[in-house]
């Protein structure tokens, strides 16, 4: 549960947060949640563009921070710092797209398709060393392995066909590569989404074969990526 | 007798148009001539084409720039004529396939040029096979969002993302539909929630989340597309589902035979809807590739609780 709500806190406002955690036994959480977010949200923001361009491997970072307060769940410290590289991206993007024409709406075909490649190659410049889990820490990646399995044990046959019938196959996750846009984008089951830690509204969790993979909304970008999540199928 | 929602529904079915029109308007679409090319414009229609009224078109699935899209586009142009509907509702999947600049031409502006000329607007919601850029694309008017409301007169639209349905677009609607304060509330999104297609079906994860806003927020008409064909689905706790996924792409036979969720379905050819809302009514004909009104009815409004006034 605490890898739910620490993850929950990015950009809710109090009451989406009141309401996210109004689910059925999380009564004992909820009272500590707003804190948690909290706190979150100043790691967050102490963190910087830093941690997305040169992120540190998952587990040094989680160590870190556990060698700081041995007293710290886990999971919440796993998920505060997998908020922080979000941001680090998301500050990322934000300082390069301000250098560059803005994704805004246009009737030109031609000049969205130039701003946004223009952008992706501005963001695949700036991390061209990140490493897959540079932005999803090991644990945080461990708890969404689990959230699958769980999600796709529940499911009948009818709803895992129907999930499974629109995952892209043949599409190889590789950090800074475009995902073609030949390619379906896989739509990620609703209940499923509620059970992963939450993303900036512009960055997605998709399927592409087994994995799951981190993708920038605006570039189609592959930004970190987990193998082998989804059972075989 | 009284009067439900279920006898209103006088249609007109399987009629209308057949073969005698179509040998009396006949017309080719492209330059291939193929067979199945003779399409003829509906003699009569089930539409009041009223003044005042709410008047627009619906389709869905659309981008694969083939021939079948470009008919429709024809037949859908030809509407205007004797229909002025204002602007057109699209479900998803408006790009089969490459997104790049010839695309949106091959795929959009070149089939619907005509209406698109005359100034009708179209608002897309997004489908799988969709780029979530497209939201920037104007002539969609999604103005840069995946998930976003627009009202005209009486009735407000909410089109969703149902690709990528995370929590905040959920608190999203969760928030915007008691707001309105809009006699009908439409939303309209990709995926169908109710579906007797034997390829997907329903979306029951969508249902689980979204069905309670809709039944508590006063909506009585959700447009789909997603499976490759039209269906008008029997009410759902009071509310009609449509399925218009079958603009430009095809999956025949693939409504499931026997589903006792089907009301109407269509599944052999292509097919639009023009829709007309006046008042406490919605009136809806679905029209086929030979131009034949293969479904028409009426959808009275559900009488509701007021809902809660917009606070700005």
């Amino acid at each position: 549960m605490a890898f739910e709500k620490a993850a929950d806190c990015r950009g809710c406002s109090s009451k989406e947060l009141a309401d996210f955690s109004r689910r059925p036994g999380d009564q004992q959480m909820t009272v500590h949640f707003p804190s948690l977010a909290r706190m979150s949200l100043a790691f967050a923001l102490l963190g910087g563009v830093a941690a997305a361009q040169t992120a540190p491997r998952a587990d040094q970072g989680v160590a870190k921070r556990q060698g700081e307060n041995p007293n710290a769940n886990p999971q919440a410290t796993a998920l505060a710092e997998f908020q922080q590289r979000l941001q680090g991206y998301i500050d990322l993007r934000a300082q390069l797209s301000g250098k560059l024409k803005p994704l805004a709406p246009t009737a030109d075909s031609a000049e969205l398709a130039a701003r946004q490649d223009t952008l992706a190659a501005a963001i695949r410049d700036a991390r061209k060393g990140a490493k897959p889990g540079d932005m999803i820490p090991t644990p945080v990646a461990d708890q969404i392995r689990h959230a699958v399995a769980e999600d796709f044990r529940r499911r009948n046959p009818d709803t895992k066909r129907a999930v499974f019938s629109e995952v892209p196959e043949g599409v190889r996750p590789v950090i800074n590569k475009t995902i073609p846009d030949t390619a379906a984008l896989a739509t990620v089951p609703a209940l499923l989404l509620n059970n992963l830690p939450r993303l900036p509204d512009n960055l997605q969790y998709r399927f592409t074969g087994r994995h799951i993979i981190l993708m920038d909304g605006d570039t189609r970008l592959i930004v970190d990526y987990i193998l082998n999540v989804l059972p075989p199928h | 007798m009284p009067v439900t929602r279920r006898t209103l529904l006088s249609l007109t079915g399987q009629c209308l148009v057949a073969a005698a029109a179509e040998s009396l308007f006949p017309f080719r679409v492209g330059a291939q001539g193929l067979p199945g090319d003779h399409i003829a414009a509906p003699a009569a229609s089930a539409l009041p084409n009223l003044k005042d009224s709410i008047k627009f078109a619906v389709i869905g699935d659309t981008g694969t720039g083939g021939r079948e899209q470009y008919q429709i586009g024809k037949l859908l142009n030809d509407a205007r004529a004797r229909f002025p509907y204002a602007f057109v509702t699209m479900m998803g999947d408006n790009m089969y396939g490459g997104q790049g600049p010839s695309d949106f031409v091959k795929k959009f502006e070149m089939p619907y040029k005509p209406i698109l000329d005359a100034g009708v607007n179209f608002y897309a919601a997004l489908g799988n096979h969709d780029d979530p850029a497209q939201r920037f694309y104007k002539p969609f008017n999604m103005d840069g969002k995946r998930y976003y409301s627009f009202r005209k007169g009486d009735v407000e639209f909410f089109v969703l993302d149902s690709t990528y349905m995370a929590p905040i677009q959920v608190s999203w609607l969760k928030d915007e539909l008691p707001k309105s304060n809009a006699k009908w509330k439409i939303p309209y999104m990709h995926h169908p929630i109710y579906s007797s297609g034997a390829k997907h079906g329903s979306e029951e994860d969508l249902r689980a989340l979204i069905e309670p806003l809709f039944r508590d927020n006063g909506v009585d008409v959700v447009l789909a597309g997603h499976e490759h064909f039209y269906e008008r689905v029997k009410p759902q706790k009071g509310i009609f589902y449509f399925t218009e996924g079958g603009s430009a792409k095809l999956r025949e036979g693939n409504i499931r035979v026997g589903s006792a969720m089907t009301e109407k379905g269509f599944d052999t050819d292509n097919s639009f809807m023009l829709v007309e809302i006046d008042k406490d009514q919605m009136f809806f004909e679905t029209i086929s590739r030979m131009g034949k009104v293969i479904d028409s009815g009426i959808v009275p409004r559900r009488e509701v609780a007021p809902a809660i006034k917009a606070t700005n």
